[in-house]
C-alpha cells in the first residue's frame, strides 16, 4: 500500500473516526470495480456521516462511489477514477412506515429481501422486480 | 392608464360596444396588462398570420383566468399550428426580452397557465392532432393540444384507455396535463401523468427544439422525461407527448356506500386499505355537497346522508368478485346505511358524473368557489375534516368537501362571493390555514392542481432554503433568465408562508 492510500485513509479517519473507515488493501480490493480498486471505505452510520465525507472528497476533489451489497458493481464501465468506496450498507432501517397509508421510507442501504419480509407482515409490497433480490454479503 | 403610442392599443373608435366601453374603464382601474410594442405583435403577426394572434384588450380578457381564483393577463395570445412556429415565437420573444407562457385549455387550479407579469401566451388549441396510435405497444403520440378524453374515445375500440383522468378530462389537454402534472380519481390505482409519459418534445427559452425520454422502457441516464413533467412550464414548453395507454380492465364494479356520519365514512377508506384491498378509485362526498350535485345532476345520490364514497374495484373478474364482497362487508361494519353496486355502464357513469361535475354544480349555488388541494395521510381523514369544518366555522364560510380519499387527497371547497373584497381575502386566509395544517399533520400542499400562482408563497411550510436552492439551479440551467412562465412556484417574497394581498388587483378587476 503506498502512502497516499495510507494518507487518504487516515485523513477520512479524522473526519469520520476510525471506527468508520478501512484502508486495509484487503478490505479495499473487496471494493473494486472492474479491478479498479480504492485508496479507502468510509462507512458511514448516519446521513449527517455521509455528508461529512462526501465533503471530504470534494474538498480533496477525491472520487467516490457509493454502494450498497455491492451485488452487481461490476456492471457498467470501468471507472477512471476511484479514490474512496462509500459503503451505505450501516444505513439500513425503516425510516417512516404507516402501514394504513401504503407509505414507507427506508435508508439507502436497505436490503431488498429484509424490506419484502418486513412487507409481508403486512400483506403489503414493494412492485420492484430487481433480479437477483436476495443477494447480499 | 395613459397608452403610449408606440404599444398596439385597442381601437379605440366610435363604434365601441357598451361591454367594450366597460373593458377599458376596467383597463383604466389599473388591471391594464402590460401592452407590447407595435413591432413584437408585427413580429407575431409575421410568423403566424394576422388571425393566429390576438392583442386587443377585449380579445385578451378572456385569457386572464383559468379556473382558479387568480388573474393575470397575456400582452398577446398567439395560437402556432407546429413546432416550429412555436419556436419562433419564443425565439423573437427572447429578442425582446419577453416571457412566454403556455396554456392548454385553460382549466387548471393554480393559476399555472396565466401570465402573472404579462408577455405572450401560446395557447395550444391548434396544436390538438393524434400523431400517432401504436395500439400493439401500448404507445400514443399527441400535440399537447389534444383533450384527455379524445385520447381514451381514439383508442377505446381497442380495449385500451389513457389512464390519468382529471375531473376536467373532456375539455383539458394532455399538454396541461403534462405541465401540472395532473391526477383524477383512479391516480389512487394507476399513479399520476408522469407514471404515463415516456417520452417529450420541448421548446427550451431560447427557442432550440430538443427531445427527452424514449418510447419504451426507461431513458438511459438522467430521467428528463420526469423532470419536465410537473414542472409547470417554467423549464421548456412541451409540443409532443408520448404516453403509454393502458388495457381496460376484464371488469369493473363500482360501488355507492352511504353514510350517516363522515366519521364513519373515513375510517372506511382506513380499514379498506388496511385489508390490503387498493381500489382504482376510493372518493368521498359530504353530505352538503351531495346534496347540492344531486339537485343538478340526479345521479341518486341520496339526499338526507352525511357522506357517501364511491369506491371502483376493477381486474380480473373472480378477484373484483371477492374484493366487492370485502368491501361492502367493511362499509357495513361501519354503519354503513345501504351500499349499492351499480349494476350497467350506465349507472356506472351517472355515478361518475355526480362526482365529476361537482365543482360545476357548486356553481349554483354561490357566485365563485375556491377549489383547494391538499395531501394528508389518509389514515388522518378523520381528523383533518373535522378540522377543515372547525376552520370554516371560524372564518364563516361554509367549506364542502369532495374528494380522493383513497389517496388522501383532500378538495375542501371554499364557497364564498369575489365581488365582496372582504370576503375574497379571508377565502384565502381560510384556504391558507387549511393547507398549513395539511402540511402539519404529514402532508403535502398540493396533489395534483399544481403550485402555480396559488401557492408560490406557501411553499416553504414545506421546503428549506437548500430545497429552494436546488430547485433554482435546476430552474435556471433550462430556464435561467425566468423566460418561461414566470412568478410560478417559487415565493415571491421572502416569508414564512405568509398570504400577500396578490388578490386585490384581482378584486379590482371583477366586473360588478
Amino acid at each position: 500500500m503506498n502512502t497516499t492510500a495510507t494518507s487518504i485513509g487516515a485523513r477520512l479517519e479524522s473526519v469520520i473516526g476510525p471506527a468508520r473507515v478501512n484502508a486495509s488493501s484487503e478490505s479495499c480490493a473487496k471494493f473494486a470495480v472492474d479491478g479498479v480498486v480504492p485508496s479507502a471505505v468510509a462507512k458511514p452510520v448516519s446521513s449527517a456521516e455521509v455528508v461529512e465525507v462526501v465533503r471530504f472528497a470534494k474538498s480533496e476533489k477525491l472520487a467516490l462511489i457509493p454502494c450498497g451489497h455491492r451485488t452487481k458493481l461490476a456492471i457498467g464501465m470501468p471507472p477512471s477514477r476511484y479514490d474512496v468506496a462509500l459503503d451505505m450498507t450501516a444505513l439500513n432501517q425503516i425510516a417512516y412506515y404507516d402501514p394504513a397509508d401504503l407509505t414507507l421510507s427506508v435508508d439507502a442501504g436497505m436490503n431488498l429481501a429484509q424490506l419484502a419480509k418486513a412487507l409481508a407482515q403486512q400483506k403489503q409490497f414493494l412492485p420492484l422486480a430487481v433480479p437477483f433480490f436476495d443477494d447480499r454479503l | 392608464m395613459q397608452a403610449n403610442r408606440d404599444t398596439c392599443d385597442c381601437n379605440r373608435d366610435a363604434n365601441l360596444t357598451i361591454v367594450g366601453m366597460e373593458i377599458i374603464n376596467l383597463l383604466a382601474e389599473g388591471a391594464a396588462p402590460k401592452l407590447l410594442h407595435r413591432d413584437v405583435i408585427r413580429g407575431l403577426q409575421n410568423i403566424l398570420g394576422d388571425s393566429m394572434v390576438l392583442h386587443r384588450p377585449e380579445d385578451l380578457l378572456l385569457y386572464e383566468y383559468d379556473a382558479s381564483i387568480e388573474k393575470g393577463r397575456p400582452g398577446a395570445v398567439v395560437f402556432p399550428a407546429t413546432t416550429e412556429d412555436v419556436s419562433r415565437v419564443v425565439r423573437l420573444a427572447a429578442q425582446h426580452d419577453i416571457p412566454v407562457i403556455g396554456r392548454g385549455a385553460g382549466t387548471g387550479l393554480s393559476g399555472g397557465a396565466l401570465a402573472r407579469t404579462g408577455g405572450i401566451m401560446i395557447v395550444f388549441a391548434r396544436m390538438n392532432q393524434i400523431l400517432e396510435l401504436d395500439l400493439e405497444n401500448q404507445r400514443a403520440v399527441v400535440h399537447p393540444g389534444v383533450v384527455n378524453y379524445e385520447l381514451t374515445r381514439a383508442v377505446e375500440h381497442a380495449g385500451l384507455y389513457f389512464a390519468p383522468d382529471p375531473s376536467s378530462w373532456k375539455s383539458c389537454t394532455i399538454g396541461g396535463n403534462v405541465a401540472e402534472n395532473a391526477g383524477g380519481p383512479h391516480t389512487l390505482a394507476y399513479g399520476v401523468t408522469s407514471n404515463h409519459v415516456t417520452a417529450l418534445e420541448l421548446v427550451l427559452p431560447d427557442g432550440e427544439i430538443c427531445r427527452v425520454g424514449s418510447r419504451h422502457g426507461d431513458s438511459v441516464g438522467y430521467d428528463l422525461a420526469g423532470l419536465f413533467v410537473g414542472s409547470e412550464g417554467t423549464l421548456a414548453l412541451v409540443t409532443e407527448i408520448t404516453v403509454k395507454l393502458l388495457r381496460k380492465p376484464e371488469s369493473i364494479k363500482t360501488l355507492l356506500a352511504i353514510f350517516d356520519r363522515v366519521d364513519d365514512a373515513s375510517e372506511t377508506v382506513a380499514e379498506i386499505t388496511a385489508r390490503a384491498i387498493t381500489p382504482a378509485a376510493c372518493e368521498m362526498l359530504d353530505g352538503w355537497t351531495l346534496r347540492a350535485v344531486e339537485d343538478f345532476i340526479h345521479a341518486g345520490f341520496p339526499l338526507d346522508s352525511a357522506a357517501v364514497l364511491l369506491i371502483e374495484l376493477e381486474g380480473l373478474a373472480e378477484v373484483v368478485a371477492v374484493q366487492v364482497a370485502a368491501v361492502e362487508e367493511v362499509c357495513r361494519e361501519h354503519h354503513a346505511r345501504e351500499v349499492r353496486v351499480a349494476r350497467d355502464e350506465h349507472e356506472r357513469e351517472l355515478l361518475w358524473k355526480g362526482r365529476k361535475n361537482a365543482f360545476g354544480a357548486l356553481g349554483r349555488i354561490a357566485p365563485s368557489n375556491y377549489v383547494l388541494d391538499g395531501v394528508i395521510p389518509r389514515s388522518k381523514i378523520p381528523q383533518a375534516l373535522r378540522r377543515i369544518q372547525e376552520i370554516g366555522e371560524r372564518y364563516n364560510f361554509k367549506i364542502g368537501n369532495i374528494f380522493h380519499a383513497g389517496d388522501g387527497n383532500l378538495h375542501p371547497i371554499v364557497l364564498f362571493d369575489p365581488r365582496d373584497t372582504g370576503q375574497y381575502q379571508r377565502a384565502i386566509e381560510a384556504s391558507a390555514e387549511i393547507i398549513r395544517y395539511c402540511v402539519e399533520i404529514g402532508g403535502a400542499l398540493t396533489g395534483e392542481h399544481g403550485v402555480g400562482m396559488e401557492k408560490s408563497e406557501l411553499m416553504p411550510l414545506l421546503f428549506s432554503d437548500d430545497d429552494f436552492d436546488l430547485m433554482r439551479r435546476i430552474h435556471d440551467a433550462f430556464n435561467p433568465n425566468s423566460a418561461l412562465n414566470p412568478g410560478k412556484m417559487f415565493p415571491l417574497n421572502k416569508g414564512c408562508g405568509e398570504i400577500t394581498p396578490r388578490a386585490q388587483a384581482a378584486v379590482r378587476a371583477f366586473p360588478l
